[in-house]
């Protein structure tokens, strides 16, 4: 295993980044949440933050938590959807196809949610799930799931879901569409 | 801005979503057995990607197992002048194909040889039917062994056998050529018994093969065989070509 400074990977997937604070944005102004500052990227840790106003509306705080992990990974599947082909099966020498899968691996590689999203959720998910709130119910295992992947970001797991997703996504697309 | 990319990624992958579809569909039908079908899906896709191993492997595949070398040698031959990275199982099955392919074709070739020569049809149909036997999805080869069995039943004086192969093709492939063959045999035939139906049935075919040799090429064919075959109406006297051109077309080239 080999180490690469965290800004280092964040500047060379600094596209994740960005649509990843987006999305927090995005939401925070869907459900008229206060945002009091906003960065898209900057070479330090965290790359990029959305500082906003708390709630105790579940529902709220899980769209604007783990609506970038939705997203960045709808976006990862749909960039590489778009380039997989000439990129991995075709073989076709298409710069600008090369350049998206780039992309579509770098916004993929940034969906996790950061400890301190997965913290916030952590805190009110518990017993909203025992309340039988669904989506809290539902929300207790990804959530641990995604503590151990966020773990798994020494081991490149961040890495390995962008790659995973913009690979596996567009091949279920493909055969999907073959069968149709 | 990210909506923009996302259009112009589509835009672009656009020429590659129905060739990599092909593919695809292609490959399925490849699995499926139903080789004929997945040939021009995987044509299609080889058309964009030359270079794709899978594409090509899959499309040269396909073409081999429905008698289509020349469509195999296209696309196998447009990779990289048939070099793979990577020789995996895909290859290897096709590298087998490809080498039966060839042998046979080689067979053929030696068979075509003898035929030419005169007076070794029989060797000629022989290998014929060994090049056919090892390239069973090749029907041209199958078609040739017939067509070849033709010339050793003229050869060992089997004229029922080669009036109903000759009639056999006839039927398949109909044209002028194939009436010539049927003429010939007719021909043989009202030879040996002298039976006027032969003959009237001969003449008949030697017309509709005039009428159909339209081309130069075929005109001079036809008017090579046809004076054979109308000697040997006249005479009932059956020599094979060879002997034909010694007995009186040297003769006429010696007049001139």
């Amino acid at each position: 295993m080999f180490f690469i400074p965290g800004p280092v990977i964040a500047a060379l997937t600094f596209p994740g980044v960005i649509i990843h604070e987006f999305g927090h944005l995005f939401f925070c102004k869907l459900f008229k949440l206060k945002v009091y500052d906003v960065c898209f990227f900057r070479f330090g840790n965290p790359a990029g933050y959305v500082v906003h106003e708390t709630t105790d509306n579940f529902t709220r705080l899980w769209f604007v938590s783990m609506g970038p992990f939705f997203a960045n990974t709808i976006l990862c599947v749909l960039f590489c959807t778009a380039a997989f082909l000439p990129v991995w099966v075709l073989k076709v020498e298409d710069l600008l196809a090369y350049f998206f899968y780039w992309l579509g691996i770098s916004i993929g590689m940034h969906a996790f949610p950061s400890p301190g999203d997965l913290s916030n959720l952590w805190a009110m998910a518990p017993e909203r799930a025992k309340h039988g709130n669904l989506l809290a119910i539902l929300s207790v295992p990804l959530i641990g799931l995604l503590y151990i992947l966020n773990f798994g970001r020494i081991f490149w797991a961040d890495l390995g879901y962008g790659i995973g997703v913009g690979i596996l996504g567009p091949v279920a697309i493909f055969r999907a569409l073959a069968r149709a | 801005m990210v909506l923009i990319l996302l259009v112009v990624a589509l835009y672009n992958g656009r020429k590659y979503f129905h060739a990599g579809r092909s593919l695809y569909v292609g490959e399925r039908l490849v699995d499926e057995g139903r080789y004929q079908q997945a040939l021009p899906y995987l044509e299609e896709t080889v058309r964009v990607a030359p270079e794709s191993d899978k594409a090509v492997l899959l499309a040269g595949r396909a073409a081999l197992l429905t008698g289509r070398v020349d469509i195999a040698d296209q696309v196998l031959h447009g990779h990289s002048g048939g070099k793979f990275e990577d020789p995996d199982e895909a290859f290897r099955t096709v590298e087998v194909l490809w080498d039966k392919a060839n042998r046979a074709f080689a067979k053929a070739e030696e068979a075509s040889k003898l035929e030419q020569q005169g007076g070794h049809d029989a060797d000629a149909a022989r290998l014929m039917h060994e090049a056919a036997a090892l390239y069973p999805q090749a029907t041209n080869l199958a078609i040739a062994a017939e067509m070849y069995d033709e010339g050793a039943a003229f050869e060992r004086k089997d004229y029922d056998t080669f009036l109903s192969i000759a009639q056999r093709q006839w039927k398949l492939f109909p044209g002028p050529e194939t009436a010539g063959v049927v003429a010939s045999a007719l021909a043989c035939k009202f030879a040996v018994t002298g039976d006027e139906q032969y003959k009237k049935q001969s003449e008949e075919r030697l017309l509709e093969a005039e009428r159909g040799s339209q081309q130069p090429e075929q005109k001079k064919r036809f008017e090579e065989y046809a004076e054979r075959i109308r000697y040997r109406l006249a005479s009932r006297v059956i020599i094979d070509k060879p002997e034909y051109d010694k007995k009186f077309r040297s003769q006429k080239t010696s007049a001139e």
